[in-house]
């Protein structure tokens, strides 16, 4: 019993080594497509997008948002826009979106947090930039583009009671006239509500749009995983059949060995997962290097014998993709753990000996 | 005759004739409908200036409705080719405050590059308010309608609008009410009938949409005490075509729209040219295909309106269970227009084969996208309210090929897209147009 344990045991370690060294090839490749197709900018684009409504698309259009803008590895050209943000703070988000409201909508809201942060308890009036900002905002031609927005924001400030129209016969005889000074927070708030509630939103519920965009990128990685372990399983000829197959042959010293291989490669992918060395090192490695040579067997695998063994071929694969999908740090703690079981009846005969 | 001159439009004619929009409009077969679930899930931005998802007519006036007041309904506009912008001159001189687009607003498939191409860029600087309720097409986008909220019913797109110089003044959600309180006796209720116009939740995955039906009721409820004139919009029709769109499931709505005397006119799209149907046909069908016996005195009248610039469709129906009234390009003009190809094989008693309909695809895609334009069609509604005699309502067909008489141009004279829009007198629209109209 304690013999057969002991074989089933070596057979795990080896196998679990396999996988670790399987996992540090799709880890490796993993990082070069992430790092390839932007997929952390990807994911947020998405996640944004999911959360708050397809409007937020206009961040990404040509010639907005340069500032934020970053390119991809194979966007060559410093001139062309990119369409590409990195993950974005709640702060940098909010500025963001507000750039894509209309220009009037921006410069009061530039005048009004102007205004707020020059107020004082003894402050008695308005800055001389507000008083040309109205004026500005007066002057506004009727038909031009903004002009209805311009309209919008002097029936806002007439309602609140921050400007008024002075008496006359028509609209263009009655200038805009600066009521007595109130303190702009209430203003500024208001404002917001009114002009800018689904920036609002967004700001308010960045914490729970933070989660969504990391549980979406999780399982994007997830998914990535699968099908790189699933392509290289195919690749390399490695269905868990014949991963059990050549774990079972191996001897507790060559599996201790395998395993110890791995650890070391995995603790070189931890220091820099995407060395082209580190893949060489595991192509080399004795875990997948028997894949070319042993295609036709697998192809005869696959279609020569009966749909039986094509299912239990592909079956075997996809449970290889699966358990690859674990992740590398998961078969590193676990050939860690089976090495130290493995080890220990061994430590206790030396120490019978001694 | 006028000759409509678009040589400024880039998008010419076989706008279904393009792989591009053919591909694009795919998820009208690969997606199941549960635009009840979709809508349900579109929450506006704590905007309670409209509370239950009404709005007075003032929010788009911008005024007092006073005396009155003038608007349009459009459907089915939004391909952004040429015979969208065909209609321009005639919407300009029609000189309304406000429109209104009953569905498909943006080919082939409601993206936000759709609606930039079929809305934003054809109506710029049109100069008024302009709400709509979504119709199939706006749900087979990326995000199931979503792009259709985010543009008619959150500022998100603002700064788009601001662009255009459309005025925007946010929707209540994608069904919504006008009523002017204490205003003119006459209220316009939009619904959302979705991508396949199932309100019943017939499929599987499309529930029934009792929140919007229970709305409907409790407004129609309240027009009916406050003895109010409803008109109905919504997109996808039950009854086109002289029969039942077997397709469509809308009873429970049908049901909800006779149980109030309030609604005076229904009003649909979809379909691409115009249909009036008497309240006596209206009747008969619904006795016929909703199994409804127990009728109310007050039937409403049935539009079928979806002339608004996509392509036409044929008006020589197969079916003649519930005749028309009036219909748009009438059955002559219509055979006019259709190329010898389908005319040939309809004589070869070939319509009904895969010849045909490949015929009558290529044929509708590529002659009636844009050089019939003079076929194309919508509504003006007349509000006048008058303290003594109360508010009279006028709604209006208004035909393409009423440009002549309109501007008051010589035969043979051209019309370029860009025309601004000063037409003769108010007295002359008053006569070219009060021909077909519904008065309430």
């Amino acid at each position: 019993m304690g013999l057969q344990t002991s074989a089933l045991l070596v057979t795990i370690l080896a196998l679990s080594a396999s996988l670790l060294g399987i996992s540090i090839l799709v880890q490796a490749l993993q990082e070069v497509y992430k790092y390839l197709t932007s997929s952390k900018s990807r994911a947020f684009r998405s996640a944004l997008t999911d959360f708050a409504g397809p409007w937020v698309r206009q961040l990404y259009g040509r010639g907005t948002m340069l500032q934020l803008q970053v390119r991809g590895p194979m966007q060559l050209w410093r001139s062309r826009p990119q369409g590409r943000l990195l993950p974005l703070s709640r702060r940098e988000l909010k500025r963001a979106l507000e750039e894509t409201s209309p220009p009037w909508i921006q410069r009061t809201l530039h005048a009004l947090e102007i205004e707020n942060r020059l107020a004082s308890p003894t402050s008695t009036g308005w800055s001389p930039n507000w008083h040309s900002f109205v004026s500005e905002l007066e002057r506004t031609a009727a038909g031009s583009p903004g002009y209805s927005t311009a309209q919008d924001i002097i029936r806002f400030l007439t309602n609140w009671g921050a400007i008024e129209r002075s008496s006359g016969e028509t609209e263009g005889q009655r200038p805009l006239l600066l009521r007595s000074f109130q303190p702009p927070q209430a203003l500024l708030v208001a404002f917001r509500q009114q002009f800018l509630p689904h920036i609002e939103r967004v700001e308010e519920q960045y914490g729970q749009f933070l989660r969504n965009f990391e549980h979406a990128y999780r399982r994007r990685n997830l998914r990535q995983t699968f099908l790189f372990g699933l392509l290289i399983t195919l690749a390399f000829n490695l269905p868990l059949q014949r991963l059990w197959r050549e774990a079972a042959a191996l001897s507790p010293q060559q599996a201790m060995e395998l395993a110890e291989r791995a650890k070391a490669l995995y603790d070189k992918a931890q220091a820099d997962p995407k060395s082209a060395e580190l893949a060489r090192e595991i192509l080399r490695s004795s875990v997948v290097s028997s894949g070319p040579s042993s295609y036709r067997p697998a192809l005869n695998e696959l279609f020569g014998q009966g749909p039986w063994a094509s299912l239990r071929y592909m079956l075997g694969s996809l449970l290889t993709a699966l358990l690859v999908s674990f992740g590398a740090p998961f078969w590193n703690d676990a050939v860690g753990t089976l090495a130290r079981l493995q080890k220990r009846p061994e430590q206790a005969a030396a120490a019978e000996e001694n | 005759m006028v000759t409509i001159n678009y040589s400024s439009i880039p998008s010419g004619p076989g706008y279904w004739l393009r792989w591009a929009n053919v591909w694009a409009a795919r998820r009208k077969f690969l997606r199941v409908d549960a635009s009840t679930r979709w809508r349900q899930s579109f929450k506006p931005d704590g905007d309670t200036r409209f509370p239950d998802r009404s709005a007075p007519f003032s929010a788009l006036l911008g005024r007092p409705p006073g005396q009155g007041f003038r608007f349009l309904i459009l459907a089915d506009t939004g391909e952004g080719d040429r015979s969208q912008y065909a209609l321009l001159p005639l919407i300009r001189a029609m000189r309304a405050d406000f429109a209104i687009i009953n569905g498909d607003v943006a080919y082939p498939a409601g993206e936000f590059d759709d609606f930039e191409r079929g809305f934003f860029e054809p109506y710029r600087n049109l100069g008024m308010p302009i709400w709509a309720v979504p119709g199939n097409h706006e749900y087979y986008s990326s995000y199931k309608g979503r792009e259709f909220f985010d543009v008619f019913c959150t500022r998100g797109y603002a700064s788009l609008w601001d662009r255009y110089g459309l005025k925007l003044v946010c929707q209540p959600g994608t069904y919504w009410e006008l009523k002017e309180p204490g205003g003119p006796n006459l209220a316009v209720i939009a619904l959302d009938t979705g991508q396949n116009g199932d309100l019943d939740g017939h499929g599987l995955s499309n529930p029934p949409d009792t929140e919007q039906l229970m709305w409907l009721d409790r407004r129609l409820g309240l027009a009916d005490r406050e003895e109010v004139k409803v008109i109905v919009l919504f997109h996808i029709p039950g009854l086109v075509r002289q029969t039942h769109d077997s397709s469509t499931h809308l009873e429970k709505l049908h049901n909800v729209l006779l149980s109030h005397r309030s609604v005076r006119l229904i009003v649909c799209g979809h379909e691409h040219n115009y249909q009036r149907y008497a309240a006596d046909a209206f009747k008969h069908y619904l006795q016929v295909h909703q199994g409804i016996d127990a009728l109310p005195e007050h039937i409403p009248e049935y539009i079928v309106c979806g002339g608004g610039g996509a392509y036409l469709q044929s008006t020589d129906f197969k079916k003649s269970e519930f005749l028309v009234k009036d219909v748009f390009p009438e059955l002559d003009a219509w055979w006019q227009h259709v190329k010898i190809g389908t005319r040939i094989v309809d004589a070869a008693r070939l319509s009904k084969t895969l010849l045909g309909a490949i015929a009558g695809y290529i044929e509708d895609a590529t002659r009636s996208d844009s050089d019939v334009a003079e076929y194309l069609s919508f509504l003006l509604v007349f509000v006048r309210n008058d303290p003594a005699t109360g508010t009279t309502t006028e709604v209006i067909p208004v035909f393409l090929n009423q440009v002549e008489d309109l501007f008051d141009l010589p035969d043979g004279s051209e019309v370029r897209i860009e025309f601004p829009g000063t037409p003769t007198d108010e007295k002359k629209v008053d006569i070219c147009l009060k021909k077909n109209g519904v008065v309430f």
